[in-house]
């Protein structure tokens, strides 16, 4: 039953993300629940203070990522109505949204468990590289060592 | 850049080094792509894919550190 999985949304923009917009994308009569994680751009970096972020993204390989993030999240959790994942690049500022996951479904516990499956594999499989901006300096994230 | 016909990613990376040396020390960072699907070093190439360099993927915004390949978070 995934009648409404064309409807599914998986982009990476360089425009702001709004939380509002992507829940307006998995509106579904038959939702009981909707959950969104927004990840932010947070202030600090191991106690050193980040002035900013860049992102950059394989734009096609990182939609089809999230596309099989979201034909995973289908065959797990069938209560799943619609699913949204929003990954935005270019250069954003502390407390900003880089990216935006939304999903909903019949009940909460499903919604829950899918979003949280979503941006856990995001961060594994989909190809999104950050440089964090310092005051002394900068560093693409990765290539410290691990 | 030209590799061997039915050479593997490992005979590509081997042929990439070899114009740029300073690569070689990203190697245990680096992850392979052809179109839309990561790669092991064995996989062989066709005649007309398109074979990605990555440094290890950081998107999103909430973990501490990336996912390195040793699966720590």
């Amino acid at each position: 039953m995934i009648e409404n999985s064309s409807a599914d949304i998986f982009a990476v923009v360089d425009q702001p993300l709004s939380p509002d917009e992507i829940a307006a994308r998995v509106d579904d009569p038959g939702a009981g629940g909707v959950v969104i994680f927004s990840g932010v751009v947070r202030n600090q970096t191991d106690g050193r203070p980040v002035k900013f972020l860049e992102y950059e993204a394989h734009n096609p390989m990182a939609e089809a990522k999230m596309r099989e993030i979201g034909v995973a999240i289908r065959a797990r959790w069938s209560g799943v109505r619609r699913v949204a994942m929003l990954h935005r690049v270019g250069r954003l500022e502390i407390g900003e949204a880089s990216v935006l996951i939304a999903v909903s479904a019949a009940h909460r516990g499903d919604a829950f468990e899918a979003c949280r499956y979503a941006i856990d594999t995001l961060k594994r499989t989909v190809p999104v590289w950050k440089k964090e901006h310092f005051e002394d300096g900068e560093v693409w994230v990765g290539l410290q060592g691990g | 850049m030209d590799v061997p016909e039915g050479g593997t990613v490992e005979s590509a990376w081997k042929a990439i080094i070899a114009r740029h040396p300073d690569l070689a020390r990203y190697r245990p960072y680096t992850l392979f792509a052809v179109g839309h699907d990561y790669v092991e070093p064995d996989h062989r190439l066709g005649p007309d894919d398109e074979l990605c360099l990555f440094p290890p993927v950081s998107g999103g915004s909430a973990s501490r550190r990336p996912f390195c390949g040793r699966g720590e978070r």
